[in-house]
């Protein structure tokens, strides 16, 4: 008798498991298709819950596989409690993951609560760009709105014909470039010695840059000499050229370069004072001294020809201190021009 | 010669029990290391804040890991290491979408540039 009552047990027992463990999986199961099937929504409100349900689900089917029934009913129930937790907290519209609903998910979306307005810019990012040039007037009035532009030009950009950067409606002179400091015209230079009419002092004489436009001070360049202003001052009796001469000097550098294609005569003149000879002498080594001095300044040696007459070749009278004053001297002739 | 039999037989199944012993304490080795490995993680996660920026995979790498534990506790070794498998995979996308998700906030904060601050509460005008 106890052995029939023990059979019964057991075979009960057994039917109970081999009853119970399909149902367990169909359950689990059905836990699962729902959670797929809202697993977006569910993630975005009810995420806890959507993770309880999903991992329950698995426990309980693994626990029914392996024949531990009432820890697979114990797993399903949390995993179906949860479940309906989750579908409930996520009906909700605003759980689709796209709150303000322009197409692009909350996850990639900058604006989560503003409409994208998918005007072809930047449309990507979610957020709406209500005036896309930020020229203050909305894409809706302007006639450019990807490009910036007063009101006054119903937000289109003026045109600058000759890219000087003012606009054509402000430039004088609208194809020619120039500055805004000059209405965008083009500065002129009158007396084409290259310095502009604005920096030129004189502006109908051509002249050089480093004399704002002006001709030079202490010379002028004739057809055949180079004439200078004032004396070359030398050591008495030496061919030290003093100091004071060097602007006058470089003036004349000035001129050669100027005009590159002189070759010049550097003659060195004496007074009459003392021997001819040691007037010859020093003529010579002060016109060589003048010469060095101009290659020094970056005039070619092979423009330049020094020689010296001495007391030869006076041009005023010798027997005065005046005179000889004037005697004493040294003359730039352009040989060739 | 009976007795040399007796001995035989004594020493196979001592070395038979001493080889089960041995591959168990394996087995059993290895399924700790997974779960070590998916705390590990899981406690990185949670150093980065997962659990409130990740909440949907650090929930479920959380309850992975837990029930790795109470099947090493049944000796299950299978699930122990299948479990504390999909614990690790369950952390490591949990750090992922954490830190996508404050690049993102950052972002948001910083605005789009053109119509920017306007984050998940409304935000600010222009």
């Amino acid at each position: 008798m106890k052995y029939r009552i023990r059979v019964l047990v057991l075979t009960a027992a057994l039917l109970s498991g081999c009853i119970s463990s399909p149902v367990v999986m169909d359950r689990a199961g059905a836990v699962q298709t729902l959670t797929a099937q809202q697993h977006e929504p569910m993630v975005n409100c009810a995420p806890k819950e959507l993770a309880r349900a999903e991992a329950y689900a698995a426990f309980a089917q693994h626990e029914s596989s392996q024949g531990r029934s009432h820890v697979a009913r114990r797993f399903l129930e949390l995993a179906e409690f949860n479940a309906k937790k989750a579908f409930e907290n996520s009906r909700d519209q605003s759980c689709l993951g796209d709150r303000d609903g322009d197409g692009i998910p909350d996850k990639v979306d900058m604006c989560v609560q503003r409409k994208e307005d998918f005007d072809k810019f930047k449309d990507e990012d979610g957020c709406p760009d209500p005036d896309n040039d930020r020229d203050g007037i909305l894409d809706p009035q302007d006639k450019c709105p990807n490009e910036a532009g007063p009101v006054k030009n119903e937000g289109c950009p003026f045109m600058d014909s000759d890219g000087d950067g003012l606009s054509d409606g402000e430039d004088k002179c609208p194809h020619q470039f120039g500055p805004a400091a000059n209405h965008g015209c083009p500065i002129r230079d009158t007396d084409k010695d290259g310095v502009p009419d604005n920096e030129d002092q004189c502006p109908n004489k051509p002249g050089t840059r480093e004399n704002n436009g002006c001709p030079y001070k202490l010379i002028k360049v004739t057809d055949k000499l180079i004439i200078m202003k004032e004396k070359i001052f030398f050591a008495f009796g030496k061919s030290f050229i003093k100091r004071s001469s060097r602007p006058l000097l470089n003036e004349v550098a000035q001129a050669l370069k100027d005009h590159p294609s002189f070759v010049v005569r550097i003659e060195g003149h004496t007074d009459s004072v003392g021997s001819a000879s040691t007037n010859l002498r020093l003529s010579k080594a002060r016109a060589s001294a003048v010469k060095k001095y101009l290659v020094g300044r970056g005039i070619a040696s092979g423009r330049l020809k020094a020689v010296g007459y001495g007391e030869k070749r006076p041009i005023d009278d010798n027997s005065t201190a005046a005179g000889r004053s004037v005697n004493r001297r040294v003359e730039f002739h352009i040989v060739s021009r | 010669m009976q007795a040399v039999f007796h001995r035989s037989v004594a020493w196979l199944a001592a070395a038979l029990i001493g080889l089960s012993a041995c591959g168990g304490s394996a087995v059993s080795f290895i399924a700790s290391t997974a779960i070590e490995r998916a705390e590990v993680e899981l406690l990185d996660a949670r150093r980065i804040k997962a659990d409130k920026d990740a909440p949907y995979q650090y929930t479920k790498a959380d309850l992975y890991v837990k029930m790795a534990k109470e099947r090493l506790g049944y000796a299950d070794y299978q699930a122990v290491q299948q479990y504390a498998e999909d614990a690790l995979k369950l952390a490591t996308e949990a750090k992922k979408v954490a830190r996508e998700s404050r690049r993102l906030k950052k972002l948001r904060e910083a605005g789009p540039g053109q119509g920017s601050g306007w984050g998940p509460s409304g935000g600010k005008g222009r």
